[in-house]
């Protein structure tokens, strides 16, 4: 297999194409300098001496393997190509003309050829060209019929190929002797007839001719009588006209030489033949195989668009001019049914928007429009409807688009004639229309996916902002030390802490909560953020802070939202608190081991004018010893849930608070926490959840920050 | 989860009732909220609301009856709440709601406290 291993290479193909080529030249010019010399100036027949014959043969058969190399070279480079129409008509074409031109060459060089003696150079050179030119094509031609039979094999081509290279010497050697014994001759033509029974059978798998369209059938139609025409007149030229200069040539280069291209040609003619009619019988299904075709094609590149297309407009455009292209249709539209029950056309072909309205207006139109279950042909408007004889339109498809399991629009074709379409136009929409459906289902969650996506930012942004609005750090207060978190149950929420500080210069807590959640909440929570950075300062107290909150919120406040809302203010000096409520969760006081609660009167923000909020909310006084906690929550931390829905309640935040001894702040809220993660036990988390947590100290006994923020965080994650 | 309801009745004196039962968070709010509305166009203005069948109200909840107490007290009417249980009671009681609306132990006594049409 050294020669395989040598064609597989392209640089050493190129190098052994380029030796046989300048070899075979070399050996040319000498063949021709020897019969000068012998045949020209020495008067000697090629025959007459059998050394001369012997040395000249074989000059001749070593100038046939270099072409018969050059072939082989040239189509094992294109083994890995299948048959194509376009190899098939450059290889026919490539024949056709070459072989004309070498009968046409044949006929019109001169010939001074007398008994087999060349009688001067020109003929000497011109003969050998020609006896060249028939090998070559003939070759040339062999090596196509076999690389073509390779490529289509069966089962037994190779044994085909065999037999005919064997009959092809066998006619050649009987020809030769055809000289002795005309039985030879007579036996060389039942060759002849066998090999092409043989080609004949070997030429299988020729379906693929019926996939071609209607104008590459026709052209191959003209390329095989072409062939087969240069193939037959060759064949029959080397057979039969024994004076022709081209039967003589190549008579003159290997004895009883022209034999073989006649045998070739003939079997190139078999195949031809064979090729001609292939093409013949599969032209009357052309236009079915057309529209076939043309139908996969539309479908995979509306398959492709709708990959592509994230847009329902932009797609349904493409898809109704796709749609037009492959029926018989003058024209078509799409139209979309909005929810509000009005017609929209998306995209029209051959017809304006406007007249699809007025077809509307038409009862029996429009219902066929818009109520056709499945694709519907109506083959006369005139004879189904009743329809007007002088619409334009006579004849239409109706293809009916659905996303969601809902009736969303109408693929109109139409066309100008009665019994414009076929059943088979019918469908090939109906799969059209299927594959329209998916896409616009496709779209549609495209369009969705995106729009979550949009929404996820929107959201990652305001879960941002409102943090940003909460209290990163937590006031450093003299005997006081204090932790506080909110944690939204959704991405953003209504719950809201700060520390403020009063009038007096007293530092305080507020702890409110929005009624509702999500967007609504959050914007609210940051008016109030507003609002109570705006008030502190000039507030006397608490009641008085949160008064002033209800008078700037109660005019822009929604008659169904309000806000709850606590404050607090300590005294370090006098150990106070002072405390004033909104409607909100009562405050929790851990003092000893007992637990208070203080509700003073109160009534949420947002609910009443300011008259009746400042008369009804009442401040009240308290005062705090070294290791009391005081605890401010909002009600997502009573009512957390569980999976049966059942609300934690306060009573084991007091219970926990009351057994607790000493703790820090932050510590307060992460046991907290801890209550409410085990109750709730991995159910989602239902309301906002805030805790502030203080812890009275006779000396400034306060954990640093980054150890409170460590300790919450630790139990959060 | 108990289904909430809510059904209306109307007596002889042209007040209506509404009982409400199960629970009364934010996504049956919007089904009360409807129901009042309905009962108010209807030309009722007159409205009792019965608790004795609630298990639970949230935040959401108690925002409804702020949304129509406005328009119903303008046109000489009210809507007074009646037969809490304590635990719905405490919700209204802590964020204040007694002082904006009038509860009643009974529905009886809530009809009572309307004054007579001839008044």
């Amino acid at each position: 297999m050294t020669v395989f291993n040598l064609t597989t290479n392209k640089q050493q193909r190129q190098t052994l194409s380029t030796i046989f080529v300048i070899t075979g030249i070399v050996l040319l010019v000498a063949r021709m300098v020897v019969v000068t010399f012998w045949a020209v100036y020495g008067g000697h027949t090629l025959t007459d001496t059998f050394m001369v014959e012997v040395v000249l043969t074989i000059v001749s058969d070593l100038i046939l393997l270099c072409v018969i190399g050059v072939v082989f070279l040239y189509y094992t480079r294109r083994i890995s190509r299948d048959v194509s129409y376009e190899v098939l008509a450059g290889a026919l074409t490539t024949y056709a003309i070459s072989a004309l031109a070498l009968l046409l060459l044949g006929a019109l060089l001169p010939s001074d050829v007398v008994d087999g003696i060349p009688t001067n150079i020109l003929t000497v050179v011109t003969s050998h060209v020609l006896a060249l030119g028939t090998f070559i094509v003939s070759i040339g031609l062999a090596g196509f019929l076999v690389w073509f039979l390779q490529m289509r094999r069966h089962e037994r081509t190779g044994r085909y190929l065999i037999l005919l290279t064997i009959i092809l010497f066998g006619v050649w050697l009987l020809s030769a002797l055809g000289s002795i014994d005309d039985l030879f001759s007579g036996l060389s033509i039942i060759l002849v007839v066998i090999g092409s029974i043989v080609m004949l059978m070997s030429i299988k798998r020729l379906n693929w001719l019926a996939t071609l369209t209607m104008d590459k059938k026709i052209r191959l139609l003209w390329l095989t009588t072409c062939a087969a025409f240069a193939a037959g007149l060759l064949a029959s030229w080397h057979a039969f006209n024994n004076d022709a200069f081209v039967t003589q040539s190549a008579a003159m280069f290997v004895r009883s030489g022209a034999i073989l291209p006649s045998a070739i040609n003939l079997f190139g003619f078999v195949f031809f033949a064979r090729l001609f009619f292939a093409v013949l019988a599969s032209l009357p299904n052309s236009g079915i195989v057309d529209r076939r075709s043309s139908e996969v094609e539309s479908l995979a590149r509306l398959t492709r668009m709708m990959a592509e297309t994230a847009d329902v407009d932009t797609l349904l455009a493409s898809v109704t001019q796709f749609a037009l292209h492959v029926c018989r249709a003058h024209g078509a539209w799409c139209e979309l049914y909005d929810e509000d029950g009005s017609i929209r056309v998306v995209a029209s072909k051959n017809v304006h928007a406007d007249y699809v309205t007025m077809l509307h207006q038409d009862r029996d139109l429009h219902r066929l429009f818009i109520e056709s279950a499945r694709p519907v042909l109506t083959e006369s408007l005139a004879d189904t409807l009743g329809a007007d004889g002088t619409l334009p339109i006579r004849s239409v498809i109706t293809v009916p688009l659905i996303r969601e399991q809902r009736r969303t629009g109408t693929l109109v074709m139409f066309s100008t004639i009665e019994y414009g379409f076929e059943a088979d136009d019918l469908q090939l929409l109906t799969a059209f229309g299927d594959t329209i459906s998916i896409a616009l289902d496709q779209t549609r969650l495209m369009e969705m996916a995106i729009e979550k996506e949009r929404l996820q930012k929107e959201f990652d942004v305001a879960r941002r902002i409102q943090s940003s609005l909460l209290p990163v750090a937590h006031p450093d207060i003299p005997s006081l030390d204090v932790a506080a978190i909110t944690i939204p149950a959704e991405e953003i929420g209504g719950d809201y802490h700060d520390y403020v500080r009063f009038a007096n210069g007293r530092p305080g807590v507020i702890i409110a909560d929005v009624s509702g959640k999500g967007i609504p909440a959050a914007l609210y929570m940051a008016t109030l953020k507003g609002v109570v950075l705006a008030e502190m300062r000039s507030s006397h107290g608490p009641a008085d802070l949160l008064c002033r909150a209800n008078a700037a919120l109660i005019g822009s406040m929604e008659k169904q939202t309000y806000i709850t809302m606590m404050a607090v203010e300590f005294d370090a000096q006098t150990m106070t608190m002072r405390m004033a409520r909104a409607g909100h969760t009562p405050l929790l006081l851990r003092s000893g081991t007992t637990i208070r609660t203080y509700t003073p009167k109160g009534i949420a923000i947002g609910l009443v004018p300011s008259k009746t909020f400042d008369a009804v909310t009442e401040e009240i006084e308290f005062s705090v010893a070294p290791n009391d906690i005081v605890m401010l929550t909002t009600d997502g931390v009573n009512e957390r849930r569980d999976a049966n829905l059942e609300e934690i309640g306060i009573e084991p935040v007091c219970d926990m608070l009351a057994g607790l001894g000493t703790a820090t702040a932050s510590a307060i809220i992460a046991k907290t926490l801890d209550l409410l993660n085990t109750h709730g036990n991995g159910t989602d988390q239902h309301d906002d959840i805030t805790i502030v947590s203080m812890v009275f100290a006779g000396d400034n006994e306060t954990t640093t920050e980054d150890e409170r923020i460590q300790q919450i965080y630790g139990v959060l994650s | 989860m108990n289904q909430f309801t809510a059904v209306t009745q109307q007596d002889e004196r042209g007040i209506c009732c509404i009982d409400l039962a199960g629970y009364l968070d934010a996504h049956t709010a919007t089904e009360l909220e409807s129901i009042i509305n309905t009962v108010i166009t209807d030309g009722c203005r007159r409205i009792v609301v019965n608790f004795a069948d609630l298990e639970y109200i949230s935040s959401a909840g108690l925002g409804v009856f702020m949304v129509f107490i406005e328009s119903v007290r303008a046109d000489g009417g009210d809507i007074k709440l009646a037969a809490m249980k304590p635990k719905v009671f405490t919700v209204f009681d802590l964020l204040g709601f007694p002082v904006l609306f009038e509860i009643y132990p009974t529905v009886e006594e809530a009809k009572q406290a309307f004054p007579s049409l001839d008044a």
